[in-house]
């Protein structure tokens, strides 16, 4: 392989790594609060009236979605809360349980991450268990992708690992064209001397210079 | 007396480079292990994974089974990168280290398949955000055989043949050493890596023995199964008793394949009920009784690893031809291409009662082009892993 090709590889494998690293960043980053919410949004899950902040709108599909979720006024009694991301039925997906922490700076707060798997409409369903009893609100939320690529591209980018072994494979082949005498069943070098096995070293008075720079 | 100093100098300086070659090969023995263990932990957590899409569905980004799949990649990344930067400060103090290491951009120096490693961790890892991507265009019930799994997994199943070139690059240098015991560790450690490739690659065929991926022909349709099972198949067991000088080799590796599908029997399953429980999710309908992916494992290649240890065998004491044996391969591996999931053995039959005979003659026929090519790229690499030291 020619020294170009091998920079050029390890250029674009650098490349590469750091893309890998990035999107590590945002999937991270995609978790985390903002100081301000996109979107705020006032429901009624049954007695308890609740403000639900959402920290991206519209969500990005395949990544969490940030939101926070606190009593529009404060409530005697505690206030606990399991809150689900929900594809509506046209959408292949399936329900997914949000993360929740609680709010250090709002009583009966809750932080919270959503995953929302699929882009298109989903509901961001909040149960709520209280001093009144247990209750249910809907959030309606829309989740985009980035631009579909075509399928075709997607297949030419996904076999990149088979290209590789495959050219692999065939170079294993220069590497055979010298091995074509066979020995116990199998193929062994026909052109290529045997290595010198090392004890034949000791057994000489001297090393060649050349196998160690190091002395 | 200079000639005396001269010779004690000398002997350092053999000290020196066997010292530095044992160090290389401890080396590749260790991070060829270390890749091989992270490629099985990528196979245990797809098979998990595969449970999880199919009795719950497809949730967080950061499951159980995708952070299992992941600690893998990153296991075997790592083993490769350590690798070439370990051997690249070896080489420039030793020359020894540096003929027996492959260079590479004028930089590094490593075991070949320290370099494949890094390709195939690297292009798993990269595979898994495009694959989120593509679920979140197209719904959660994708398909094995779509673009960035299969990305994910032949880069995987190619983190497996990276091992093994570290591990045979080892055990050439252990018997160049005449080290026997450092040399049964990475024979071992070949036939480990060649069963963790050949198990990763099987995930890739369960879609080919689907009926709707079948390729329609007008008057009949044929599964693509008989070709990549013969490829798969025949490559690695072919490759593997040219380098592994044990009379059962292939039967060895056929035996931890079969092997790591008990793993899967015995762990996903209850993995699954574990967590299910502790995530407060439900199955989407009933509740599996053991790993999906064991039941589909496939049972022929037990039969054609016996077959070409035996004919491995008879062409050593029989001293046959280089044309004999490949043909002999060619056609004893034919039984791989013979569809024979564990929970359903006979499947050919009932492919035979779908579509008739001539679906099976064409499967036979891309059968017999599968093992071909297969045989020829198992001759190829165990001619190169035979002698590989860099």
């Amino acid at each position: 392989m020619s020294k170009l090709l091998q920079r050029l590889l390890l250029l674009v494998g650098i490349v590469a790594l750091l893309v890998v690293l990035v999107e590590l960043g945002f999937s991270v980053a995609a978790t985390t609060h903002g100081n301000t919410p996109v979107r705020v949004v006032h429901v009624n899950a049954g007695p308890y009236p609740l403000i639900v902040n959402l920290y991206k709108a519209p969500a990005d599909a395949g990544y969490a979605l940030p939101f926070s979720l606190a009593p529009q006024q404060p409530i005697s009694g505690k206030l606990s809360y399991d809150v689900f991301s929900v594809p509506v039925s046209t959408i292949h997906a399936t329900p997914v349980r949000a993360s929740l922490s609680p709010d250090a700076n709002t009583q009966n707060g809750v932080q919270g991450a959503a995953e929302i798997t699929v882009q298109g409409d989903w509901i961001l369903q909040i149960t709520v268990d209280g001093p009144s009893g247990k209750a249910t609100a809907s959030v309606p939320i829309t989740a985009t992708a980035p631009p579909a690529i075509p399928v075709w591209l997607g297949w030419l980018i996904g076999l990149i690992p088979l290209y590789g072994v495959l050219g692999f494979l065939l170079s294993q082949r220069r590497r055979k064209q010298t091995h074509t005498s066979l020995e116990d069943g199998v193929l062994v070098p026909k052109k290529v001397l045997p290595p010198v096995p090392l004890t034949a070293l000791y057994k000489n008075s001297g090393v060649p210079e050349t196998l160690d720079r190091s002395e | 007396m200079a000639k005396a100093l001269n010779s004690t100098g000398s002997l350092s300086r053999t000290h020196t480079l066997t010292g530095s070659l044992q160090s290389v090969q401890t080396l590749r023995l260790v991070l060829g292990y270390a890749a091989m263990f992270g490629a099985l932990i990528f196979l245990l957590g797809t098979s998990w994974d595969i449970q999880w899409h199919s009795a719950i569905g497809r949730d967080r980004t950061l499951i159980p089974p995708h952070i299992m799949m992941l600690c893998g990649v990153t296991l075997s990344g790592l083993a490769g990168l350590t690798a070439i930067i370990i051997e690249s400060m070896w080489a420039r103090r030793a020359s020894a280290v540096a003929q027996h290491s492959t260079h590479f951009a004028d930089i590094f120096y490593g075991p070949l398949g320290a370099y494949i490693l890094g390709f195939a961790a690297l292009t798993a890892a990269i595979a898994f955000p495009l694959d989120s991507y593509w679920h979140a265009l197209y719904g959660i019930d994708v398909a094995i055989w779509a673009p960035f799994h299969i990305m994910f997994g032949f880069g995987m199943g190619a983190v497996g043949l990276g091992a093994v070139y570290v591990l045979a690059s080892a055990a050439n240098i252990a018997k160049m050493r005449d080290d026997k015991k450092a040399s049964r560790w990475a024979n071992l450690g070949v036939v480990l890596a060649f069963a963790v490739m050949m198990s990763i690659f099987t995930l890739l065929l369960f879609d080919s023995i689907e009926t709707r991926n079948f390729i329609d022909l007008g008057f009949t349709r044929v599964s693509l199964f008989p070709l990549l099972a013969g490829v798969m198949v025949t490559t690695t067991l072919v490759a593997t008793v040219q380098i592994v000088p044990w009379r059962w080799a292939a039967t060895s590796v056929v035996g931890l394949y079969l092997a790591f599908a008990a793993l899967m029997a015995l762990f996903v399953q209850p993995a699954t009920d574990y967590l299910l429980t502790i995530e407060r999710l439900a199955y989407r309908h009933s509740r599996p009784i053991t790993s999906i992916v064991a039941l589909e494992w496939f049972l022929a290649p037990l039969l054609v690893a016996i077959l070409i240890d035996v004919v491995t065998r008879q062409a050593r004491r029989n001293n046959w031809s280089a044309r004999k044996i490949t043909l002999a391969y060619v056609l004893v591996a034919l039984v791989s291409t013979i569809p024979m999931p564990a929970i359903y053995p006979i499947y050919a039959f009932y492919i035979y009662e779908l579509f008739g005979i001539a679906s099976i003659l064409f499967g036979l026929l891309l059968g017999l082009v599968g093992t071909s090519l297969g045989t020829w790229f198992g001759q190829n690499m165990g001619a190169s892993l035979r002698k590989i030291e860099r």
